[in-house]
């Protein structure tokens, strides 16, 4: 271990339990893994050693959940080239056949895991708002976010969650087990498009409103099932808002296409709304050796906001930062998008 | 383990180092302890903090990686600050070659003064280096040129033993190592990467940002050992040989041993596994435990 931090990162080989597709193009891989299943947390990722010597490079893949008393780690993934291709063709073990693979974790920075920690901490007296900002491949992490959440603050927090496909919804149904909203959209519209649409955003003059219609979906009693009819006659797009109206203490998780991710950090901008987003990057090692994976930052001067990594501009302000180490997840303001 | 090296005059407990670029130490010291090595190679040091390119400068290749980094180091200062990267290379009792680079001859010599007094025990000189505009490369493509620059260096480093870091980006290795020794270069490390590029067949654009990268991993290995025999055949038995060039386990380490080099260096298979260098160190262990020639002290001078 490191003399500055005690770092839990382990590397074995794990036992497939599950390498499955749940959309076309994105797999689910779990993996037996009770010693990083136990360490992770969420925004954090793990290197996948793949099992041929041609493609020497780790793929960092997200995690998007971790049961600590299974011990099992579940990574959702989306085949892009021919190392997820390689992944996605391994089967599961059996009595027969204890297939494993090669992997390293957990790394980086996750979402809640700054130096201070502010959010995740256990017997916080008052509510806390999170609205969760997911866009493609991007949302698996704020899933893993989502089950930390509501582990640690059970009702005590209110969990927004705003998801955008290409194609057709396919986490939806999980996030609805945890979280309070789920609204979606798919198709060439985009995650803000949704955002502007919802009242998360909304100044004082509409929180009355939240009320209403508050009762309103209680009203419904299935409110999921509410919800499918209402995006079916807005044109199978856009959901309007629920419940999030704009507080101080909300917190947004965003993760996905970068493009995405810059205009969602102006759309909190714009609503006051601290972010957090996870980046990424090409990698070569993926735990900070080879500096391949840099994100151009400035330096925050925000005590509520502490940031990981150096903190010494260079003459154009900028800071280079690790994306493996000192991120994935790194302040909205802080990158130099 | 008896595997003990000298290189120009400093003892390396064994025969492994650590490539340049590769080895951090607040990144890769909780792996393993950099004091079991021969040496810890650190990354390149400039006269000033150098940025480095812009993402994306990592490509995967078939049984390789290009990488166009572009030696982002935090400058001469922050290395010799306490708490900075020799001082913790040097308090966990490593012993430490620096990698110097430069644009010009001065920023070369300026590393090497400020290097002269201070605890590292190698100088490693940097003129192989395919990802910079100016410096790096171009003092390792002419004969002339880079005696030039070692002549000065060699005079800036004062009694530090000077080894020249060689490109295989060129006709012929054994002009630039000769070359390089005749300016007074206390011996040779090889080789750098090899300057290669990919393209992404969606954008029709090269997949690193700076178009072009360097080579490294298993897929250069046996360019390596070519270049390691050609050099030592070259130069004779004297010459301190550090090779390196896609080595992944000990047997390719001991491959580069039997071409001619005296220590091996790891790089791109730490950045696949942290502990590569201790594996490998081990794996060799075996093969010079019956190696009764052993071929790594054979060229020596001071054995």
């Amino acid at each position: 271990m490191s003399p500055e931090e005690d770092r839990a990162v382990v590397r074995d080989h794990y036992r497939i339990v599950k390498n499955e597709p749940v959309t076309e193009g994105v797999f689910e891989l779990i993996l037996d893994a009770p010693d990083i299943a136990r360490a992770a947390a969420p925004g954090q990722f793990v290197n996948v050693y793949l099992p041929d010597g041609a493609m020497l490079l780790p793929r960092p893949i997200s995690i998007a959940g971790a049961d600590k008393n299974t011990g099992e780690l579940s990574l959702i993934y989306a085949v892009v080239g021919a190392g997820t291709q390689a992944l996605s063709l391994l089967r599961a073990a059996s009595d027969f056949a204890p297939n494993t693979i090669e992997m390293m974790g957990p790394l980086g920075t996750g979402f809640f895991d700054y130096p201070g920690g502010l959010l995740i901490r256990e017997g916080a007296s008052k509510t806390r708002r999170v609205i969760l900002i997911g866009g493609g491949a991007g949302i698996p992490p704020l899933l893993f976010a989502a089950q930390k959440l509501r582990g640690i603050y059970g009702a005590d927090v209110a969990i927004a969650a705003f998801l955008g496909y290409r194609k057709d919804p396919w986490l939806d149904e999980r996030f609805g087990r945890i979280c309070d909203e789920v609204h979606t959209i798919s198709g060439p519209a985009t995650v803000v498009d949704l955002l502007d649409g919802s009242r998360v955003g909304a100044r004082d003059d509409r929180v009355g409103a939240r009320d209403d219609r508050g009762g309103a979906r209680d009203d419904s009693g299935g409110a999921r099932d509410d919800r499918g009819g209402a995006r079916d006659d807005s044109g199978g797009a856009r959901d309007d808002g629920g419940t999030f109206a704009r507080e101080d203490d909300v917190l947004a998780l965003s993760c996905g296409p970068r493009p995405m991710l810059a205009a969602v950090s102006a759309w909190c901008v714009q609503n006051s709304i601290s972010l957090r987003v996870s980046l990424e990057e090409r990698m070569g090692c993926g735990y900070g050796a080879c500096a391949g994976c840099t994100a151009k930052t400035r330096p925050l001067n925000d005590p509520e906001k502490p940031q990981n990594g150096p903190n010494n501009p260079g003459p154009d302000g900028i800071i280079k930062k690790k994306v493996c180490v000192h991120g994935p997840v790194f302040w909205a303001e802080e990158v130099v998008w | 383990m008896g595997n003990a090296v000298n290189i120009a005059g400093v003892w390396l407990k064994n025969p492994i180092l650590t490539a340049s670029g590769t080895y951090n130490y607040r990144e890769s010291s909780g792996y393993y302890d950099p004091a079991a090595l021969g040496a810890v190679t650190t990354k390149s040091v400039s006269p000033t903090p150098w940025p480095g390119n812009d993402a994306p400068v990592i490509a995967e290749t078939h049984g390789g990686m290009l990488n166009a980094i572009g030696l982002a180091n935090r400058g001469l200062e922050a290395y010799l600050a306490p708490g900075g990267e020799l001082a913790m290379l040097k308090a966990a009792g490593a012993t430490v070659c620096a990698n110097v680079v430069g644009r010009t001859a001065e920023d070369y010599t300026k590393v090497c003064e400020g290097l002269a007094d201070s605890a590292v025990d190698l100088l490693e000189l940097n003129i192989s280096c395919p990802n910079v505009k100016c410096g790096g490369m171009s003092f390792g493509t002419d004969p002339a040129v880079a005696a030039d620059l070692v002549r000065k260096c060699k005079i800036a480093a004062g009694a530090k033993p000077l080894l020249v870091k060689l490109t295989p980006n060129v006709t012929d290795i054994t002009e630039i190592a000769r070359a390089a020794l005749d300016a007074g270069a206390d011996g040779l490390t090889l080789i750098n990467t090899l300057k290669g590029m990919r393209i992404d067949l969606k954008t029709g654009r090269p997949v690193l940002s700076t178009g072009a990268g360097g080579l490294s991993g298993p897929a250069i290995h046996p360019v390596a050992v070519r270049m390691v025999w050609e050099t030592r055949q070259a130069v004779g038995d004297k010459v301190p040989i550090i090779g390196m060039g896609g080595v992944m386990t000990g047997a390719d380490a001991y491959e580069l041993i039997l071409a001619g080099a005296n220590a091996v260096a790891v790089g791109t298979a730490a950045l696949i596994d942290p502990r590569a260098p201790v594996r490998i160190l081990g794996e060799l262990a075996e093969y010079l435990r019956f190696d009764t020639g052993k071929s790594s002290e054979k060229y020596s001078e001071n054995m």
